[in-house]
């Protein structure tokens, strides 16, 4: 390892460069497997990746469409869905009015829901990795989705209504944020930030914000708060409407356009915190802002959909082995393969007892948690070999 | 919030009775802090629960109905059953958005809270795609609720559909049976009832607030936890063998962690009854020793016409020396 630990602590660092080994294992595996493809591989392979991710999220959002607890044939949806785009003069309506509604008003829109919120909380795990240099981190380790929940719990039992429709959602967004604050500082010694300690930053106050959850709910006289915030605290898309997209589909595209732009930034952290200052960069400002963002990214997500887990976590290290870790590729495509693996969650968790529905955050985390316990076992596996 | 029918609702009542002017209309409808105002009856109505679908039967309104959800395989009261099967079971649970859709439903009525969740559509969701809604005002858990207020339910729905004699005619009839009961156990000793809804660490209760806790003061008994001012809640067993009930009156419904029970008479109620014959620390329990347990279905439990029969079956067992013969 070239980086220069930063701790005294000789445990600290060696779960630091363990978890940096992971982290730059990637860009091996690509030029491995990419060397065949001859010369240059990286703007090709980025095509092709993103094509790949494309024809799994269309996939997706195509069986999105299709299937709910009302059967309306496949062909009406197509022709329903060219209809919307194209105008009475290609297709003459000779559906009912019913199935519609029921494509375009509750389908549709869950669909985008998803795909936004994937994508969101793909491109948040990604940066949030890239930052503390650490792969076992994410948005809901990290606690922010907790901090986020607490926000919104608050503000619908007691009622708040300082901000109007957006009252939820500014509060998720501030709980975001005071909870990313706090782990920060907590993990924060001597100018460094240590990974295990961040993790277990993260560990406690989730756990805090929890039963701080919990007893709001309990002690609350509103029967339906429990049913609310079970919806909340473990992730559905069930509230999808028109009106609520525009939070969390602008929130993604400004999020990732910025995070594009500061990509190259983001590589430089990955060559530590020394490298990417003696490189020019003002390491502390760049990380409060950052954070800031992958905050504001994940309390959105948390306002719109509740706490899903486990896509900000493992959908990176996918990007990463398949892409390397080069951030200007990397954020791209974890935003569209967040976006289909969101939407193919969701359907699962309608699908599953249907016409109950799981929350969706039951099936990322089904699909997520043994991935995690695989990247630590192979960590644990490199780091005897 | 002020809400008027705006798509679908306006249309179909438009289609349905273009030139009528209804008598009684625009009637303005306030439930649970939802105002909405009606230019004219219904006519697409799907019901959400066992029991708002038999507040409408008893109304006579099944012509106004396009559906009716959540029954699962509980009974409808035999006095319905024949209007019931004419009108299509859209699903054994709650009708999900998209068949409520499918269905052009125009008002959409839960007898519960439960079918107005997140999970399920919210009355915002459903007021955004053009439906009207109303939640059994007992849903809304305002305090204490009792006949009069299940009267005044029976009056705001008729009174949405243009049919306020009706009510006035069902009431009656009820209020009737009511009084029979009443005059039966008159000066009789309340019998100390817990109402059990499940559950064992810790187990469930029907407090205060709840259509059972009026069932069972009508029917000669007390509710052991009818102090406390809320609808369902979790008790310990603790203050259950200290307030010591002579009855148990078991509550079940349709559904175990979601999904739709074969029997629930048999899985539900009686699963119930087992464990609580079987548990040590109300082992001692006046009604567990004497093995007086009562089930009651939501059908006959929730605020609806078959309350009444649940007065009536549960008089009985509370008191039966009032009714020999």
């Amino acid at each position: 390892m070239t980086q220069a630990a930063g701790s005294h602590n000789p445990d600290a660092d060696t779960l630091r460069e363990d978890a940096l080994a992971i982290l730059r294992r990637a860009p091996d595996v690509d030029t491995r497997s990419a060397a065949p493809m001859g010369a240059a591989p990286g703007a090709a392979r980025f095509r092709l990746v993103m094509a790949g991710y494309a024809v799994v999220t269309l996939c997706a959002a195509i069986g999105g469409l299709m299937l709910g607890s009302v059967a309306v044939p496949a062909e009406t949806v197509l022709r329903i869905l060219a209809h919307a785009v194209l105008g009475d003069r290609w297709i003459t309506p000779d559906w009912r009015a019913a199935h519609e509604i029921i494509v375009l008003q509750t389908r549709l829109p869950r669909v985008i829901l998803a795909a936004s919120v994937g994508a969101a909380l793909g491109v948040a795990g990604m940066t949030i990795q890239a930052l503390v240099r650490n792969p076992l981190a994410g948005p809901s380790i990290l606690g922010v989705s907790s901090g986020a929940a607490v926000g919104a719990v608050l503000t619908m039992r007691f009622g708040l209504v300082g901000f109007g429709v957006f009252t939820l959602h500014f509060s998720a967004f501030l709980g975001g944020l005071v909870t990313l604050a706090l782990v920060f500082w907590i993990a924060r010694t001597g100018g460094q930030i240590a990974p295990t300690r961040l993790i277990l930053a993260g560990v406690a106050t989730s756990a805090v914000f929890s039963a701080l959850t919990s007893l709001l709910v309990l002690t609350s006289p509103d029967p339906q708060l429990a049913a609310r915030v079970l919806f909340w605290t473990l992730g559905s898309f069930a509230s999808a409407q028109w009106k609520l997209l525009p939070i969390p589909v602008l929130a993604l595209i400004l999020g990732l356009a910025v995070l594009i732009l500061q990509a190259r930034r983001l590589n430089l952290l990955l060559a530590g915190d020394e490298s990417a200052a003696a490189l020019g960069l003002d390491v502390d400002n760049f990380r409060r802002w950052m954070f800031v963002l992958t905050a504001a990214l994940t309390g959105v997500t948390v306002a719109v959909a509740g706490v899903i887990g486990f896509i900000g976590l493992i959908l990176p290290h996918i990007v990463r082995l398949m892409l390397g870790a080069d951030h200007r590729h990397g954020l791209p495509a974890v935003a569209l393969l967040g976006a289909g693996f969101a939407i193919g969650a969701d359907l699962i968790a309608r699908w599953i007892i249907a016409p109950l529905e799981l929350p969706v955050g039951i099936i990322t985390a089904m699909v997520g948690g043994p991935f995690f316990i695989w990247l630590l076992r192979r960590a644990a596996r490199e780091m005897r070999g | 919030m002020i809400f008027r029918p705006s798509l679908l609702g306006v249309a179909f009542a438009a289609l349905a009775a273009p030139a009528l002017a209804f008598s009684g209309f625009p009637h303005t409808d306030v439930n649970c802090d939802v105002t909405t105002v009606f230019e004219a009856p219904p006519q697409r109505a799907v019901t959400l629960s066992n029991n708002a679908t038999e507040i409408m039967l008893a109304l006579g309104l099944q012509d106004h109905m396009a559906g009716t959800s959540y029954m699962g395989n509980l009974d409808i009261s035999p006095e319905y059953a024949e209007a019931y099967a004419a009108i299509p079971v859209l699903s054994p649970l709650i009708a999900t958005t998209e068949q409520l859709i499918e269905v052009e439903a125009d008002w959409v009525y839960a007898g519960y809270p439960d079918g107005f969740a997140e999970r399920w559509h919210t009355r915002d969701q459903l007021h955004d795609l053009g439906m009207t809604t109303r939640l059994a005002t007992e849903g809304c858990n305002l305090g204490q609720f009792a006949f009069p207020d299940l009267w005044q339910e029976l009056r705001d729905v008729a009174a949405i559909f243009g049919v306020p004699d009706r009510a006035e005619a069902l009431i009656e009839g009820l209020q009737a049976r009511l009084d029979a009961v009443d005059a039966a156990l008159d000066g009789a000793e309340p019998a100390q009832v817990f109402i059990y809804n499940g559950g064992d660490a810790p187990p469930r209760a029907a407090l205060g607030n709840t259509m059972l806790n009026a069932i069972v003061a009508r029917a000669g008994g007390v509710n052991i936890f009818g102090d406390i001012e809320m609808r369902y809640g979790t008790v310990s067993w603790e203050d259950i063998v200290d307030r010591n009930p002579d009855h148990i009156v078991v509550f079940y419904s349709l559904t175990e962690a979601g999904q739709v029970v074969d029997n629930p008479r048999a899985d539900i109620a009686q699963a119930r009854i087992d464990l609580l014959s079987t548990f040590p620390a109300v082992a001692d329990v006046t009604a567990v020793v004497e093995g007086r347990f009562h089930p009651i279905s939501s059908v006959t439990g929730q605020p609806g016409p078959s309350s009444v029969r649940a007065v009536e079956e549960l008089a009985r067992l509370l008191h039966p020396e009032r009714f020999a013969q």
